[in-house]
């Protein structure tokens, strides 16, 4: 027998009430995905996956207990009911926890995050998009060695004994694909592109920027020497390097556990003027936007930062209940990259929709407006350390600038700097946001970073 | 019964055309504990159970899971299966030969034998022992998984077996003025929970603590290309995402790697031989069997510096007509198999870690992997440590914060003068690119070498 999640959540909380939890939530995720796989120039791979899970949270006498599994039938959703009821027995009782959120009230706003195409694709949509790239990226020497385009619709329900009950749906495509130019030596390009529908994707664009990528990390040089200078970013690796720092920083649960450097900083200048971030889970470009978070909580525009001032913290309940403060409908369980087992994760708090308000400049004038600089094209992996925000990363393939211009392409380079200070010292904002993950990020100018070269 | 269920799935996609093919069942039961400032923050039962079925096609893998595990549910992607694959045209590969096997995961103390509440119990010591002046927030993270395997193929082979990983670790965040510093440790293995009851718990608990207020002091790291210590976890890094991620075969046939053609090449110090052992008895890495039903082995990589061979799915060693190793392998019945590392480590040479500071003028020595990233293509390494010390005259003269080490891999291991003699693995997870985790070790000694420094 197969049952909707709708029955499978009413089910959970019912079988929950039934055995004594005094409070009950359940979050129940349907999907289905289909994915296609390139090796070498070539299909290797496609998949059908369809899953269906829920996750049960139980509160009774201060305890908490959790408890996720896939179902088929209401058995498995009575037994994973009973091990989160035994879960929270066997915890100890938590003195901050006194309940899931309460009724939110009528929806202020529902984004259009649903492609009605997404269900009616197969495999072999997949392939044909897949291998339109990879034809246009062979014409002109390059190789694709590695790719995926994966799609996928999800339904989940979120909801509790308090009476909360939210739904959503979404729709989402990903695609990952790697290039590859062996000439003058290896080197490799990433695209990446993330979207609710196929509709929009454009091979061509999409082929050329693997093409152009390959050939400049293949004609890269060792980057000799060591100097400060302006680090610039694109969408991608702006994204990363923002939302694991600054990202972090402002989650409530970082702020109550004394970890986030911004902690005692709200209202206070953190970041350069030109600097604004909203949370933006209104805006239907948003792969994870949505009217309620997966905690069943609403969801609602609003700067985090503004012309560089911190306005607020993101707070699940259980953070806000600490803190005093108000749940801010920031819990995400949901994926940018993979519709599969989303159930199965704990409450994280993060941006449904994070943007960057762009600048009014093109890429090219920010790059123009640079003395010395480096124009980031490929990180090894964009990332800084969210309690400190320092950062040093291997550049793989960076556009040296000189007054402007771009004067030649290095690889085999340490990029060092703290992303903390990076903030406060914002060289450029380009016009060109890019969708990337759950954040809608344009290009970025940072100045005071350190370049050392290596071998 | 399951196995009845996935026969007839492979009797299906053999008579819808599939040369080979194999069906799995899966059931994942986990549990987690997280303990923060002395409270249970997370105590989550997870459980997870599907089918995933193969079918290769004109060489080409069809791939179809589900979490419906009646017979008609399972039959339905079985057709799935063989027509998504049946699309496209590509190499063929040589079946399996059979085997027929049972096995069960050798526990002194089975996870699910033990209470929860003792489990938290004994967790609460590791949380207590952090609680040092300065300590802002401690943190204890427990969790264990069950894994129960069903594999039938079309070779006739019937194989089950059970995994059992328990993992532990404790991260301590020390405050002082504008100062934020945190250091971790733990133990990780295909162990049950004599992994956390062998422990000194609360000598680990305090470790942590007293090493993440050390840290407060610590200074910039040096920048530039410099000898470098590298310590176990980080050399491991080295082996695991310089040579490791290069030698994954599936990497080599597609031409993706670096490595390609270098079989018989010195690529390395005569020193430095490299191994990948799914063997390991107790690692974290250990499988007896990967998720095509190959018996695990152990890879010899590079001997005596000198480039030896790669790790190996049934499609790839069929396509390079070498015998497959083992490493084919999923992050669960819903991912797709790819080429994968299992336990992966540089061997121990005779060197003492005080003979290998002795030669050092001015230099480095790491002190705990933060996280790496593989090149297969560029073959670059980048790895980011937790912190480090100075070295200087061959003494330690202070310590550094958080760096990283980057550099062309094969430059940084022809380099190295001096291997430790003491081998250490440690647990973590492996991606390949951005997703399918599996969990893997990664060690080796500490090892001497010249690597490009730097870090804010």
């Amino acid at each position: 027998m197969v049952i909707n999640i709708s029955s499978a959540y009413m089910h959970g909380l019912e079988r929950a009430r039934r055995i004594g939890a005094e409070q009950a939530e359940a979050f129940v995720s349907e999907s289905r995905s289909i994915c296609a796989y390139v090796d070498g120039d070539r299909i290797s791979v496609t998949e059908e996956r369809v899953d269906r899970g829920i996750g049960v949270r139980i509160l009774k006498d201060n305890r908490l207990g959790r408890a996720t599994a896939n179902f088929n039938g209401f058995k498995e959703i009575d037994t994973c009911v009973h091990r989160a009821m035994e879960a929270g027995a066997m915890s100890m009782p938590d003195p901050v926890f006194k309940g899931f959120i309460g009724p939110q009230g009528p929806l202020m706003f529902e984004p259009d995050v649903v492609s009605e195409n997404i269900d009616g694709l197969f495999p072999a949509h997949l392939v044909e998009v897949a291998m339109q790239v990879v034809a246009l990226v062979n014409r002109h020497g390059v190789k694709v060695p590695r790719a995926m385009i994966r799609s996928g619709s999800v339904d989940t329900v979120v909801g509790n004994t308090n009476g909360q009950e939210a739904h959503h749906a979404y729709s989402m495509v990903y695609m990952h694909f790697t290039s590859m130019s062996d000439e003058p030596r290896p080197g490799e390009g990433i695209e990446q592109w993330f979207s609710h529908s196929l509709e929009g994707f454009d091979p061509e664009i999409m082929g050329m920027r693997l093409v152009q990528k390959a050939k400049a990390a293949a004609n890269a040089v060792p980057y000799q020497g060591r100097e400060t200078l302006t680090m610039i970013l694109p969408p991608h690796n702006a994204s990363e390097m923002l939302t694991t720092s600054i990202g972090v920083a402002m989650s409530g649960e970082e702020v109550n556990l004394s970890r986030s450097p911004w902690a005692d900083r709200l209202g206070e200048q953190v970041a350069s003027r030109s600097l604004t971030l909203l949370e933006d889970p209104t805006d239907p470009r948003g792969i994870l936007s949505g009217c309620f978070d997966d905690e069943g909580c609403s969801a609602s525009k609003r700067p985090l930062v503004q012309s560089g001032v911190l306005k607020e913290f993101m707070y699940d309940n259980y953070n806000a209940t600490k803190a005093g403060v108000k749940p801010t409908g920031n819990v995400i369980k949901r994926s940018t990259t993979d519709p599969r087992a989303i159930y199965r994760g704990g409450n994280k708090i993060a941006p449904l929709n994070l943007v960057v308000i762009p600048g009014g400049k093109s890429v090219e004038d920010v790059m123009s407006s640079v003395d010395r600089g480096i124009y980031v094209e490929q990180f090894a992996w964009p990332q800084a350390d969210p309690l400190t925000g320092r950062f040093g990363l291997e550049v793989r393939c960076g556009h040296m600038i000189e007054g402007g211009e771009v004067v030649g392409t290095i690889r085999n380079a340490l990029l060092s700097g703290n992303m903390f200070d990076a903030v406060k010292d914002i060289r450029g904002i380009a016009d060109d946001s890019t969708v990337h993950h759950n954040t809608i990020v344009p290009t970025m100018a940072f100045g005071g970073v350190d370049l050392i070269g290596g071998d | 019964m399951m196995e009845d269920i996935l026969e007839r799935a492979v009797e299906i996609m053999r008579a819808q055309g599939a040369q080979f093919c194999d069906a799995r069942f899966q059931t994942v039961d986990g549990l987690g504990i997280r303990l923060v400032d002395g409270a249970v923050r997370d105590l989550s039962d997870d459980h997870m159970a599907g089918v995933c079925l193969r079918a290769r096609v004109g060489g080409v893998w069809g791939t179809a899971s589900t979490v419906a595990l009646d017979r008609q549910s399972v039959s339905d992607i079985a057709i799935r299966a063989v027509r998504s694959a049946g699309m496209m045209r590509g190499n063929d590969m040589e079946a399996p030969p059979t085997v027929k096997r049972d096995m069960k995961a050798e526990l002194r103390i089975h996870p699910r034998d033990m209470d929860v509440e003792q489990k938290i119990g004994e967790l609460m010591h590791l949380d207590k022992a952090q609680a040092l002046d300065r300590i802002v927030n401690r943190n204890t993270n427990y969790s264990e998984e069950v894994r129960n395997n069903l594999l039938v193929n079309s070779s006739g082979s019937v194989i089950s077996w059970e995994e059992v990983r328990t993992r532990f670790f404790a991260f301590a965040v020390a405050k002082e003025g504008d100062r934020t510093e945190m250091y971790y440790d733990g133990k990780g293995g295909s162990a049950g929970f004599e992994l956390v009851m062998d422990a000194d718990l609360p000598a680990i608990g305090e470790h942590v603590a007293k090493e993440a207020i050390a840290t407060l002091e610590a200074e910039r790291p040096p920048q530039g290309r410099m000898t470098v210590i590298s310590d176990p976890s980080v050399s491991g890094l080295l082996a695991h995402e310089v040579m490791g991620h290069a030698s994954e075969a599936d990497e080599v046939v597609k031409r993706r790697s670096f490595l390609t053609d270098r079989v018989g090449d010195t690529v390395a110090s005569e020193l430095i031989t490299m191994v990948d052992d799914g063997t390991c008895p107790g690692a974290f890495g250990y499988i007896p069997f990967d998720d095509e039903g190959t018996p695990s082995s152990r890879s010899v990589i590079i001997k005596d510096g000198v480039y030896n061979g790669f790790m190996h799915t049934l499609e790839t060693a069929s396509a390079m007509g070498v015998p497959t190793t083992g490493n084919g392998r999923a992050q669960d019945f819903s991912h797709r198999v790819w080429a994968r590392m299992t336990n992966t480590y540089f061997e121990a040479g005779d060197w003492t870690l005080e003979e290998l500071l002795e030669g050092v003028k001015d230099g480095v020595l790491s002190d705990r992997m933060t996280c790496g990233m593989e090149d297969p293509v560029g073959g670059g390494f980048e790895a980011k440590v937790l912190r480090g010390f100075r070295v200087v005259d061959g003494e330690i003269s202070g310590m550094v914060r958080s760096l990283t080490l980057t550099g062309d891999a094969l430059s940084i291991l022809r380099t190295t003068d001096g291997m430790g003699n003491e081998l250490r693995l440690d647990p973590g997870y492996c991606g390949k690119g951005i997703e399918d985790w599996v969990p893997v070790s990664g060690g080796g000694p500490y090892c001497r070498s010249q690597i490009t420094v730097g870090g804010a």
